[in-house]
């Protein structure tokens, strides 16, 4: 074993590390903006619903991986290029708002048709009971699936390493292509994103036991 | 309109869930300050019957007139109907992120436009008036199903509608707490509101009723006064229901 190896490239991995953050942040924010609005989309009727679930469909039952592919291997072809970075950005984010779009529809659908109905017999407007009723009830039943996505999403950043984007993946397979020493870097590698999703994955479960303490 | 109108009127009204067919031609009028009491077997459409009349379900054939607004897919008309009609539901359907005073509040406050002090004024009187003034800032979790109850027709009674609606709502309570609930109910019904319940409480009924509507199968098979429901019912099937009721 050859741990001097680890501890000389450990700043490039950490420089690595800091691009499967900013990509993770930058996907979470992004993709949760993007969900909220597909997800109560898909409460509408019409073209809005029909747009709304033609999109969560697509993005949900292909892999992500083929989504990266095709952003950054096949749009060219069509005239659009984009750096890796910015393909991967705009496939991961459209992964995770298809993702959170279905979680945020499931909250608002798992309330009982009694609280709408109740809102709507006092006089208040679709839009009213929504914003007043339905969504402040709904936004906390969505925090744990949501943060379990992070998670996912945070892993998934390690995809974005096939096209090249410098992010830890990327950061190890080019250190492990230098000094051979597979078995360190990896297990390094590795145990640098569990030390990022352990403690979001724990935080989750907390919040889960303290959420389904709290409902009525 | 004349005074004569009534205040709700209901012609030839058909409803259909997928095949079912579950009103089969409702012809009912209701009138100002009339306690109208709905009882019936399980499943004969008396639920359906009076959720048509805010529309929370949509009727497919038929008239439904309320307050001389007529109930069509007009939104506007929908929601002219719902301020001035309350609604009391079996499962209280209480907002539960909300405290007792907000859960009153927020209908005067963003439908009436209600300054929030004029809006806390009126849901503190009716508190008063159901009972219960120091649960104003409890949450609905924290009270009993009958407090629930009362702090839901508190918050339809907030809107000052002209017309309340109850869909069984002593059906989810513990014995020990129907009474309080039908005392509220009592006390509304002498203060002249016109109500339309559909309830099991026969003894309810009887002293508070000004009509009994029998429905089975989803028709009206009589339409009587307490008096002659109870002592004189015309129909067979009247006759059945009272006395598995009424054992």
């Amino acid at each position: 074993m050859r741990w001097t190896v680890v501890v000389a490239n450990l700043p490039y991995l950490l420089e690595g590390l800091q691009g499967t953050v900013l990509l993770g942040l930058l996907v979470m924010a992004l993709g949760t903006v993007l969900g909220f609005a597909v997800g109560l989309a898909r409460l509408g009727r019409g073209v809005v619903y029909a747009a709304a679930t033609a999109f969560v469909e697509l993005f949900r039952d292909t892999p992500l991986i083929m989504q990266i592919f095709f952003i950054f291997f096949g749009l060219p072809a069509v005239g659009i290029r984009l750096n890796a970075f910015v393909a991967a950005s705009v496939a991961m984010t459209f992964f995770a708002a298809a993702n959170t779009a279905e979680i945020v529809r499931g909250a608002i659908q798992s309330l009982p048709r009694g609280q709408w109905e109740a809102a709507r017999s006092l006089g208040l407007s679709s839009a009213q009971t929504l914003r007043w009723v339905i969504l402040p009830q709904a936004l906390r039943r969505t925090l744990p699936p949501l943060m379990g996505l992070f998670t996912t999403l945070l892993k998934d950043t390690s995809l974005a390493a096939i096209v090249n984007v410098f992010e830890l993946t990327t950061a190890g397979r080019r250190v492990v292509e230098r000094t051979l020493a597979s078995f360190e870097i990896w297990l390094v590698v590795a145990a640098l994103y569990f030390l990022l999703c352990y403690p979001l994955s724990v935080a989750t479960q907390r919040l889960e036991r303290r959420l389904v303490a709290e409902v009525p | 309109m004349s005074r004569t109108d009534p205040i709700i009127l209901l012609q030839g009204v058909h409803k259909w869930f997928g095949r079912l067919h579950v009103l089969r031609g409702i012809d009912l009028e209701v009138w100002p300050g009339e306690v109208v009491v709905i009882c019936g077997p399980s499943g004969s459409g008396k639920s359906t019957l009076i959720r048509c009349i805010n529309r929370l379900e949509r009727h497919d054939r038929g008239r439904i007139v309320v307050d001389g607004i007529e109930l069509t897919d007009d939104l506007r008309h929908v929601d002219a109907v719902r301020r001035e009609v309350g609604m009391v539901f079996q499962q209280f359907n209480l907002f539960p992120h909300l405290t007792v005073l907000q859960n009153i509040t927020l209908a005067p406050v963003l439908v009436r436009k209600w300054p929030r002090e004029q809006a806390e004024r009126v849901a503190r009187e009716l508190l008063e008036r159901v009972g219960i003034p120091e649960k104003a800032d409890s949450y609905p979790s924290q009270l009993s199903g009958g407090q629930q109850q009362r702090v839901a027709i508190a918050r339809a009674l907030a809107m000052q509608p002209k017309i309340m609606l109850f869909d069984e709502p002593t059906s989810a309570l513990d014995p020990e707490m129907i009474q309080e609930v039908l005392d509220v109910m009592r006390d509304l019904a002498r203060r002249g509101m016109t109500m339309v319940v559909v309830t099991h409480e026969m003894g309810f009924a009887r002293e508070v009723a000004d009509r009994i509507v029998f429905m089975d199968e989803g028709a009206i098979v009589e339409v009587a006064p307490p008096d002659t429901f109870f002592t004189r019912p015309r129909h067979e099937r009247t006759r059945a229901f009272l006395s598995k009721i009424l054992r």
